[in-house]
């Protein structure tokens, strides 16, 4: 009788202390990141310089602050200058640069300030980067350079497009 | 008579002390449940602009933004584990909101937290881990600085009986 009572016991006890442990918890870390949006700003425009008119050949202008000439037009006069934009954004932050042409293809045509007929063209632009970062301030410079295609038959007079090409950035 | 008696509480005593020595000391891998994270949460890198919005990052894995503009990548659902000793269901506790803080103080909200499985997991028979992924909803003010914000928030799962 004794031994039967003490077995008992000894099942209950083990039975309620089955319930424990049934919950657990953990934590996690969440984050994200606010940037600066990225922004373009011309500064200054693709100047190829002054030359002869009846030349006929190309001119190339280099993608820099102070560029190099190159092509097989040798007489070039006056000032060269490479397009010049400033890109602000995200410090550090990388970004793609690419420069399309009025109409999506080459050659761009340069008219005449008088004489409409008359036409210079353009015939590449070249950027100083596609892939491009921001400096440590949020501010970057660009250039773009160029290729100018002359066939001898241009007159004298000033040849210009406003709205010869476009350039896009981003992150 | 008295005998009986004396066998019987003495054994209760013994049996008393063994089982808080249970309840104290239990290895964690003899817990019944057990969740861990492995993935945190990330909802990526956001342009502040002047209207501000909202950007929801899915269970499943995906993103949608609303009001501001997103940047590809760098984003990800939270993955916990979660590891039962046998084929039972759980269910999952998430928190209502939960705040991260960029270096200079400045916060944002993150809140509608989602999980998969919805509120109640099945550990796959006979392997004992389950995934758990956890989505929410950042809200990003008008103007908000930049800068890289972060913060906690805790899951709670409970077996069902």
């Amino acid at each position: 009788m004794k031994k039967r009572v003490l077995i008992l016991t000894f099942m209950t006890v083990f039975a309620t202390t089955a319930a424990f442990a049934q919950s657990d918890s953990a934590t996690s870390s969440a984050s994200a990141s606010i940037i600066e949006g990225i922004s373009i700003l011309n500064t200054a425009g693709l100047q190829f310089g002054t030359l002869v008119a009846g030349a006929s050949g190309t001119l190339t202008i280099s993608a820099a602050a102070a560029p190099t000439r190159g092509g097989t037009i040798a007489d070039v006069y006056g000032t060269s200058v490479a397009a010049t934009f400033t890109v602000d954004g995200e410090p550090s932050r990388a970004y793609t640069l690419s420069v399309t042409p009025t109409g999506g293809t080459f050659p761009v045509a340069l008219t005449h300030s008088t004489d409409n007929t008359k036409t210079a063209s353009v015939t590449g632009l070249t950027p100083s980067c596609t892939s491009c970062a921001l400096g440590a301030g949020g501010s970057s410079t660009v250039y773009i350079g160029g290729e100018l295609t002359l066939d001898g038959s241009q007159i004298a007079g000033t040849y210009t497009n406003a709205n010869a090409f476009s350039v896009t950035v981003a992150y | 008579m008295r005998r009986p008696i004396i066998m019987i509480a003495a054994a209760l005593l013994a049996l008393g002390s063994f089982e808080s020595l249970l309840a104290q000391g239990r290895p964690p891998s003899e817990a019944a449940i057990a969740v861990s994270p492995r993935t945190p949460l990330a909802f990526g890198s956001i342009i502040r602009n002047g209207a501000g919005g909202s950007v929801s990052v899915n269970p499943d894995g995906t993103r949608s933004v609303q009001g501001v503009f997103a940047t590809a990548g760098e984003w990800s659902a939270a993955i916990f584990d979660v590891k039962v000793d046998g084929a039972k269901e759980y269910t999952i506790l998430l928190p209502s909101s939960a705040t991260l803080v960029n270096e200079r103080g400045d916060e944002m909200i993150v809140d509608a937290f989602k999980s998969l499985p919805a509120v109640q997991g099945r550990v796959r028979q006979p392997a004992g881990t389950d995934e758990l992924a956890c989505g929410a909803t950042l809200h990003v003010a008008p103007r908000q600085n930049s800068g890289t914000y972060s913060g906690t928030y805790l899951v709670v799962v409970t077996i069902l009986e």
